[in-house]
């Protein structure tokens, strides 16, 4: 019987049976670039015949892969001229060991029958069977990693667009991390936009994947500098590290890589024939550029949309205090005034009341949840606020933004939208209280009805004192276990599903519409009598 | 809290607090195993000590605590129990810290000992009520003011506004009392005591961190003076707190306004009632236990750090059980 073929990837020429993505990267690998060695499970391998190649993969491994493997999708269809299939198929990290691998080729082979993917090809008009192999490589251990979209001409990038973070890339391209943001035009490259990256994922050696979370591990810098990471958590053998302090406001790549990086592409293009190419890529802590991907760009780099979350989109935290209001961001410290501005601050102290007594529009905190001091400040001083927007620190002083307390989000805007204030239409209705103000109100309401609570002996009863500055006043008691107050001169009447209602004999006739209002005015709840 | 990890979740303060002294991380820790025991009387400890500042906690252990939680959160009388143990034990913590300060002042040690000892044993139990704020059923009373109000982003407006403080968030109360010092100067009280008293009453609250190993700038009363000089000849704190006062007013007419919106939609369905009365007076507790177990713990800190230079001990080293074995606490 000739055994199954195990093609080495840089043997992995025929598209038809490899997949493109194997095939693009042994085109690169015979031009010289730097693409990590490995393996392609060939299209149309039968279920039978993996454990037999788990088996040979593993024997190559020894003394490789020491995080392990990763198993990655080489779909026939994938990383063609006009679709990618980018972010389509499945790629899994895994141990060295048989049977998590073997299950690892199973899962990414059985992507190709996603109905995501199967929907996809069906909407790009590609309607044969989705041919699928899988390429096995060692698992790099990035210092950091990103993808890159260039326009070639002549030998060199005129546009180009690089994003890149620490560690492995996968949260980057999933859109969950804003990745360091490096672009340009001919010979002009614009402003670095940092990123935004508290964890930082990694392939473990298996020490450190038996570590709980807490424990701290060593890992090695872009600029091959080691410190201790704390482990968040690991799964799939891929730990889960909380960027460590001092890192946070370092840039993750250097000038030095970039043009690194633009020289490959400048070269990867050629090898592929290519215009307009996208690249994964990766360094080590050797330094090495490693590329993990090539396709071509499939669309115009200015229409390209980028990876991660950015300004235009806005910043979404936990809604903190309700309602809605927009400003200029300011920041304690920079004397500019706070009156009408949104404050972006980090956990107030004391000393920060003062300020927000100016009357600030709105709060944006980057820590903190509902019940945080910062939150309940301000609470307690009506401030529209949301908090933990970790991305705040990236939001610039003075750009107008709106901050939405009660969906926890903020945006930039344009301008400064005209503030509405929902006044209540109260003609006819009860106003339901918990107590009777110092002043009457005269907001055209037919009656004021006491809430009586049996646990703070609530309210105070009404008095013809009472009744005669704030109107008919009533009480309404909701609990069915409470005994009726006696009352001189007020009547009980039951209602059919809300309680009993404690109504002047000369009241005349209860009103219809039961509402409760909030200090402006604004109806907050209203229901029938009877409902 | 980390997420779940081979059947287990991890509590790390050693990452979220990392500047924190021993004794910081042990109230953190020592408070979060106990919180059963305190407030559902539940004996099963929440979780094991890894080493200090890290809890490990069983996941069924977790799911069955909390889901015990949610179910006493749910009960009216339940509640407003647990709000009265917490202030008591809040006033024994405050009790027991005016004793210690007073010994101090006499350099009474077997005094000022006994009473530290009964403070950390009364601020723990403070501790615990304040340390599952995050474990709080937020998202099923967010489901049941929907269902109850008929709109999630009322429920929301509803359950945030139910969220404020029954008494002054301690930020306001710090600057109230910074106000009144001021505007009371302005009347002709002598600075100096006017600085002793924002210094004994609000000194560990000013500045960056804990008193725990230094003290707070605050805690100088010739710092205290420096900072009300300059407020009361150049603020107008009499409009200041006239301006906090309506401020508070309108917030608590708010949150007071939204419990009755609450109660009138559930009006007719008993369950829903008791449900939130349950959750309003929770999150008035949750929220008071913030604003309140800041107050005492930055007290608390100051007062063993002083204890500490009293005793020549290392302030960055003594743990609770040191503390504990110095009075009746364990």
């Amino acid at each position: 019987m000739t055994p199954t073929p195990l093609l080495p990837l840089d043997q992995a020429h025929n598209a038809a049976r490899v997949g493109g993505k194997a095939a693009a990267l042994a085109r690169l690998l015979r031009q010289g670039l730097p693409v990590p060695e490995g393996l392609v499970v060939p299209v149309g391998t039968p279920e039978s015949a993996v454990p037999i190649l788990v088996d040979r993969i593993l024997a190559w491994a020894e003394g490789r892969a020491p995080y392990g493997l990763i198993a990655r999708s080489s779909a026939v269809a994938e990383d063609g001229a006009a679709v990618s299939f980018a972010g389509m198929y499945a790629s899994r990290f895994t141990p060295a060991h048989s049977g998590p691998l073997h299950a690892a080729i199973t899962e990414v082979r059985s992507s190709a029958l996603q109905p995501t993917a199967q929907a996809y090809a069906r909407a790009h008009g590609i309607t044969a069977a989705l041919g699928m192999a899988v390429v096995i490589q060692p698992a790099l251990r990035p210092t950091a990693s990103g993808v890159l979209a260039a326009e070639v001409l002549a030998g060199r990038c005129v546009r180009w667009r690089i994003e890149a973070v620490r560690g492995l890339a996968e949260p980057l391209v999933s859109g969950t991390q804003t990745g360091e943001v490096h672009s340009g035009l001919r010979h002009t490259a614009h402003p670095v936009q940092p990123a935004e990256q508290r964890i930082i994922l990694m392939p473990g050696a298996p020490d450190e994947l038996r570590l709980p979370p807490g424990e701290w591990t060593t890992i090695t810098g872009v600029n091959q500098d080691e410190t201790l990471a704390k482990i968040k958590t690991s799964q799939e053998g891929v730990l889960h590290l909380h960027t460590p302090t001092p890192w946070a406001a370092d840039p993750v790549l250097s000038e030095e890589h970039r043009l690194a990086l633009l020289d490959s592409a400048v070269v990867a293009a050629a090898a592929l024939s290519l215009e307009r190419i996208d690249l994964e890529w990766a360094f080590t802590a050797d330094g090495t550029l490693h590329l993990v991907q090539a396709r071509p760009l499939t669309r115009p780099l200015h229409e390209a949309r980028a990876t991660g979350r950015h300004c235009e989109d806005g910043w979404t935290g936990i809604p903190a205090v309700a309602g809605t209001a927009a400003g200029p961001a300011v920041r304690i410290g920079e004397g500019t005034a706070l009156t009408g501005a949104v404050l972006i601050c980090g956990a107030l102290g004391p000393e920060a009341a003062g300020a927000l007594l100016e009357q600030p529009a709105a709060v944006v905190s980057t820590t903190g949840g509902p019940l945080s001091h910062t939150a309940i400040i301000a609470r307690e001083l009506g401030i529209p606020c949301v908090t933990n927007v970790k991305a705040a620190t990236a939001i610039p002083s003075a750009r107008l933004i709106e901050v939405n307390g009660t969906e926890g989000t903020v945006r930039p805007v344009a301008g400064i939208p005209e503030q509405r204030t929902e006044r209540a239409r109260l003609d006819g209705a009860a106003v339901v209280l918990q107590r009777l103000p110092a002043t009457a109100a005269h907001d055209g309401r037919a009656a004021t009805l006491l809430l009586h609570s049996p646990a703070e002996h609530h309210p105070v009863l009404p008095t013809l004192t009472a009744s005669a500055e704030h109107g008919t006043v009533g009480v309404l008691i909701v609990d069915e276990d409470v005994a009726t107050p006696e009352l001189p001169g007020f009547q009980v009447i039951r209602l059919k599903s809300l309680g009993r209602l404690l109504w002047p004999v000369d009241g005349g006739d209860v009103p219809e519409t039961l509402v409760t209002v909030d200090p402006n005015g604004r109806v907050l709840h209203s229901r029938g009598l009877h409902d | 809290m980390e997420p779940v990890w081979n059947g287990m979740l991890t509590c790390d303060y050693e990452r979220s607090r990392p500047a924190s002294t021993l004794l910081e991380w042990d109230l953190y820790t020592t408070s979060l195993i106990a919180w059963p025991r305190v407030l559902l009387e539940d004996p099963t400890p929440y979780g094991r000590l890894r080493r200090p500042g890290i809890v490990d906690i069983d996941e069924p252990v977790h799911l069955r605590l909390v889901a015990a939680l949610e179910k006493f959160l749910s009960d009216p009388d339940r509640v407003r129990d647990l709000a009265d143990r917490t202030a008591l034990h809040r006033e024994q913590t405050a009790s027991a810290l005016d004793q210690a300060e007073q010994a101090l002042s006499d350099r009474d040690v077997k005094a000022a000992d006994e009473a530290i000892g009964r403070g950390t044993a009364a601020f723990l139990k403070v501790m615990s009520a304040h340390i599952v704020n995050w474990l709080l059923p937020e998202q099923q009373w967010e489901d049941l003011l929907s269902q109850v109000l008929s709109s999630r982003a009322r429920a929301r407006d509803c359950t945030l506004a139910l969220a404020t403080p029954n008494r002054t968030g301690h930020l306001l109360q710090a600057h109230r009392l910074l106000l009144e010092a001021a505007a009371s100067i302005r009347d002709g009280r002598p600075l100096a005591l006017a600085a002793a008293d924002v210094s004994a009453r609000a000194g560990t609250l000013y500045g960056a961190g804990s008193p725990a190993a230094a003290a707070m700038p605050l805690e100088d009363p010739d710092r205290a003076a420096d900072l009300l000089r300059t407020l009361s000849s150049s603020a107008d704190p009499e409009s200041e707190l006239a301006s906090l006062t309506g401020s508070l007013d309108r917030s608590a007419a708010v949150r007071e306004a939204w419990e009755t919106a609450a109660l009138l939609a559930a009006g007719g369905r008993p369950g829903q009632l008791a449900a939130v009365r349950a959750l309003s007076t929770a999150l008035a507790w949750a929220a008071d236990s913030e604003e309140r177990r800041k107050e005492l713990r930055h007290r608390y800190l100051s007062l063993v750090r002083r204890w500490c230079t009293a005793r020549e001990h290392d302030a960055t080293r003594v743990t609770t059980p040191d503390l504990l074995a110095l009075g009746d606490g364990r």
